[in-house]
């Protein structure tokens, strides 16, 4: 398997999703992550016109991609502007947590649970103009 | 050690690393990139006459599948895609020829120009 940089954003043959009509995005899952320890999260919004706001859910999943489980849920709003997360398969977590699906809470993130796959859901509201695009990158170690 | 392995593998001995990039245009003209490093051969070069006195290159480039694959970079190559070789940035222009053997992509053909 290889580690290394990849595309999150990734949907179909763009390599960044660009952002329109209010929606629900799902991008392609990065998979063959199993040996993964840690990975860096790089989130942009290039923001054209409109909107209102763009909520991305950085997504995980522990049973081979059936259900997912969100990991950090990042705000944009009419501005461009860059979010950047580590996460580490070895924090421990000890007390139990209740997986959600693009409904974690705004702005959070919860470490220590990385699966063998990741991807992002990109939950817009406002219809954005002006060729707004979201790019994300990760880096997995 | 399946074909797709050792054409892979001999495209990484005899070859050289080579950059593909895919751009994204946003707002203000900004590009942003999503680059990948394969293994590949370049040869050819066809010096095109153009207007005046120009004269723009073609060359033939063959890549192997195996590092898109494994970066999920969102291949097959494309129209417009970039491509860095010794240093220098070309274009990939027309069409681009995918080899396969049953389902699995063993390598790319691309024509680019520039640099």
């Amino acid at each position: 398997m290889a580690l290394g940089q990849f595309g999150l954003s990734t949907n179909g043959s763009s390599s960044d999703l660009t952002v329109t009509a209010a929606g629900t995005t799902v991008c392609d899952a990065i998979t063959g992550l199993a040996a993964m320890l840690a990975c860096v999260v790089w989130l942009k919004l290039n923001y054209g016109s409109g909107g209102t706001n763009v909520k991305v859910y950085v997504q995980t999943s522990l049973d081979g991609g059936n259900t997912w489980v969100d990991i950090a849920c990042v705000v944009f709003a009419t501005a461009t502007e860059t979010a950047i997360l580590n996460f580490s398969a070895l924090t421990p977590k000890i007390s139990q947590v209740n997986p959600t699906d693009g409904s974690m809470t705004d702005d959070t993130a919860i470490d220590g649970i990385l699966g063998d796959r990741v991807r992002i859901k990109v939950v817009s509201t406002g219809t954005y103009a002006g060729s707004t695009v979201l790019s994300g990158r990760m880096v997995a170690r | 050690m399946s074909v797709a392995d050792s054409i892979s593998g001999a495209l990484t001995r005899f070859g050289r690393p080579m950059t593909l990039r895919r751009e994204t245009l946003a707002p203000g003209g900004v590009k942003i990139p999503l680059d990948v490093e394969v293994y590949g051969t370049a040869d050819g070069w066809v010096p095109k006459s153009l207007v005046g006195s120009l004269a723009q290159g073609e060359r033939m480039i063959v890549i192997s599948d195996r590092e898109i694959a494994d970066r999920q970079w969102p291949g097959p190559p494309q129209q417009n895609d970039r491509m860095q070789i010794d240093g220098r940035w070309v274009t990939v222009v027309g069409g681009v020829e995918s080899k396969y053997l049953g389902p699995t992509v063993l390598v790319h053909i691309l024509k680019v120009t520039g640099g």
